[in-house]
């Protein structure tokens, strides 16, 4: 076992870095919308591409994640990846190149208003001609307007649906026109695992990232004529967050490796679902003490910390939280004596 | 990245888990399997045994027995070695006065004293803490002052776990009053039969004697067996505690124990099923199983990074998880007991009495493991090292 990043990974790593850098975040309230210019950068960097090419795989996409979460970049990099690996999985090549090249930009469309993530689709589907149409209202869905397609859970199966009508950031079905992609829930499923590795990963560059301020505004700030480092009441909780960011760290890179050494093993639902927990509870916590030890700043819109705290917030609440990853591991403790990891 | 074991590593693992259990007595490893207490001549029988199979002191040069295992490997052998229910090399033997001596003594004391310690005919205990001197270690007081060719050492050492089997102490005495208090201090070995020695017994809130205090009164020691140099004695501290990287987290005895909490709560009758099927009860094992294995990566991921063998801040992280994951699954361990944890002390612990022996166990097991996160650097102590050392937070 190696967590070492060989010289490709460090350039690929770096380069995007240094072209986020170059870039103002847009630190929007709410969900953002979308970018098309980062967008297109990405798309020239091959970004978009990089999950589906030889060669490359969820260790590259990690880092990639790992760099949107630091830079405060938002984009829907890891909505994107769900949806096109359910793409590839079901032949849709000509669709696949279009969104690795930017051209298209598809969203899943996974969940329903009132209803959590593991609670079935009610979406249903009816054959109309050979298309079938879809009625149901599902969301919200991030970046739901700019998508040229989305690909929806309904009652029988998974369907790519282009154009979607959105309200409220929701997809407002009536006898819409949907291509069946799948009916078998599993390629659905896997997608959304190495997905969901991915989101952990750009959690892991908004709490890095998190971190950096609180660490920085501990040494600067003060109070009382001292810097607010001085007082242990506040360093011993940093301590606290670097530990949760490092221990998540290593889950998530463990979890990259895993994909990318197996990216169909049956383990891996479970893989995600711990990542999942270890990395939600890491970011709830770390979003909260962020804000909290920069006091009032923390709390406006112009700095940045509380984006982050936001960021996280999002990314907890997306493709399953952390009550429900870990109800499903409670339901599944007899099947395994201990977690193996070597 | 790689998440595979290479060849070598894994056959390296199967060769580790049948030295484990094959040289061990399988009913030391029963004992330990069941939370029993060893007997001192259990802990030297596995000892022995692990030594002579040439496993038992490996972070240590060649030349005295040690391996040139990497540190994965090093990981291996730990988490198989706990894995397997085998008591670990007595650790003020393999851990700590032997690397300091392999490190920093003459190749007198070296030769003198590394093979006895690697085959436990010594047994040390380890002399730092005092009454006054716990987190602030080096405001110890224990004094030795120079006569002739002896030093006489005069003091009190605490919480000297398993003094009273040891044969030797490796204490650190203050040889220099008049200088900054970390300067002053110097590294002595003792042996414990020397008159003026007197070791009393502290009984811990388990009812175990574990501890004891260590008396000594005007006690005579050849002056050739301070080892390394006179008031260097603090860094050689430094590096006794530092220089385990690996080890530090007992990540397969964690495994092992809530692999054990998770059978027991199968067993216990809850409403119509068992507390395995309560769902509060169920979410805290898998939200422990997700937090060790968290650690348990981190401790690869540690392992794996090259520090040139200087202590990584780093594993302070370990000790603080590591200490923490343990006394939760201890926790959890009574909380399955339930009402069978009301009954225990050695009364209560018989293998083939009313009760189930694990809950007769559970109790004292989880007061004794509260020390986890004072002993070794107290959780404290960690948050401030990595405040300090890695975030670079200091008032």
């Amino acid at each position: 076992m190696d967590f070492t990043l060989d010289n490709e990974q460090k350039a690929l790593r770096d380069a995007v870095r240094d072209m986020l850098a170059k870039r103002t975040p847009v630190d929007a309230i709410g969900a953002a919308d979308h970018d098309p210019e980062l967008w297109q950068a990405l798309a020239e960097m091959g970004l978009l591409a990089l999950p589906y090419d030889e060669g490359a795989g969820p260790v590259e996409v990690m880092l990639v994640a790992e760099e949107l979460g630091r830079a405060r970049a938002r984009s829907p990099y890891v909505d994107s990846l769900l949806a096109g690996l359910v793409l590839r999985a079901t032949g849709q090549d000509d669709l696949l190149e279009a969104l690795g090249e930017g051209t298209a930009l598809v969203v899943p469309a996974l969940n329903e208003p009132g209803r959590s993530w593991t609670a079935a689709a009610t979406t249903t589907h009816r054959a109309d001609g050979d298309r079938g149409v879809l009625t149901g209202t599902v969301g919200p869905v991030a970046y739901a307007e700019a998508a040229t397609h989305a690909v929806v859970l309904a009652d029988a199966g998974c369907f790519l649906v282009e154009k979607p009508p959105v309200q409220q950031s929701c997809l407002v079905l009536e006898d819409t026109p949907a291509t069946l992609l799948t009916d078998d829930l599993a390629v659905v499923a896997s997608a959304r695992n190495h997905a969901t590795v991915a989101l952990c990963a750009e959690a892991l560059g908004a709490m890095q990232a998190a971190l950096d301020l609180t660490v920085d505004y501990l040494k600067s700030r003060k109070q009382f004529g001292v810097p607010l480092a001085t007082f242990q009441a506040l360093t011993h909780r940093a301590a606290d967050l670097y530990v949760q960011l490092e221990l998540a760290r290593s889950t998530v890179q463990f979890a990259a490796m895993s994909l990318a050494d197996d990216p169909d093993s049956p383990s891996n639902s479970q893989l995600a679902s711990r990542t999942k927990v270890v990395v939600g509870k890491a970011g709830r916590l770390i979003g909260r003490e962020a804000v909290q030890m920069h006091g009032g700043i923390g709390m406006t819109a112009e700095y940045s910390v509380g984006h982050l705290t936001a960021r996280l917030t999002a990314i907890e609440h997306t493709w399953g939280d952390t009550r429900q990853h870990l109800g499903g591991l409670a339901r599944s403790l007899g099947d395994h004596r201990t977690v193996e990891v070597l | 990245m790689e998440r595979r074991l290479s060849d070598d590593d894994r056959a390296f693992q199967a060769q580790m888990r049948e030295i484990f259990t094959s040289q061990v007595p399988e009913e030391i490893r029963d004992k330990v399997a069941h939370g029993r207490e060893l007997t001192k001549d259990e802990i030297v029988t596995s000892h022995r045994a692990l030594n002579e199979a040439g496993v038992a002191v490996p972070g240590w040069p060649v030349e005295y027995g040690g391996k040139d295992w990497s540190p994965l490997q090093r990981h291996i052998w730990t988490t198989e070695m706990q894995a397997a229910s085998v008591p670990p090399p007595l650790q003020f033997n393999a851990n700590m006065v032997g690397p300091v001596i392999a490190a920093f003594g003459s190749t007198e004391l070296k030769d003198r004293f590394l093979p006895p310690t690697a085959s436990l005919d010594i047994w040390w205990c380890q002399g730092f803490s005092e009454p006054d001197a716990g987190s602030d270690l080096a405001s110890l007081r224990t004094t030795a002052l120079r006569d002739g060719d002896e030093w006489v050492v005069n003091g009190q050492k605490t919480w000297t776990t398993l003094g009273q089997h040891a044969d030797w102490i490796f204490a650190l005495v203050r040889t220099n009053p008049d200088v900054k208090k970390q300067a002053g201090i110097s590294f002595l070995l003792i042996d414990m039969t020397s008159p003026g020695v007197t070791v009393r017994p502290i009984q811990l809130i388990d009812g175990g004697h574990e501890v004891n205090e260590v008396f000594f009164d005007d006690v005579r020691v050849p002056a050739d067996q301070l080892v390394g140099e006179e008031n260097r004695g603090w860094d050689y501290a430094k590096f006794l505690l530092g220089n385990e990287r690996v080890g530090v987290a007992p990540v397969g005895a964690i495994k092992r124990r809530l692999a054990d909490v998770k059978t027991w709560a199968g067993s216990v009758a809850n409403g119509s099923g068992t507390l395995l099927d309560d769902p509060l009860l169920a979410a805290r094992v898998a939200e422990l199983e997700c937090d060790v294995m968290a650690l348990e990566l981190t401790v690869l991921r540690v392992a794996g990074g090259s520090h040139d063998g200087k202590p990584d801040p780093a594993s302070s992280i370990l000790k603080l998880r590591g200490s923490e994951l343990q006394q939760e699954v201890l926790e959890l361990a009574v909380d399955v007991a339930g009402p069978m944890s009301l009954a225990w002390g050695e009364v209560a612990a018989d293998t083939d009495g009313a009760l189930p022996e694990w809950t007769a166990h559970a109790t004292p097991t989880y007061l004794n493991y509260r020390k986890a996160t004072i002993y070794g650097g107290s959780s404290e102590v960690q948050r401030q090292v990595i405040a300090g050392g890695i975030l670079g937070l200091k008032g």
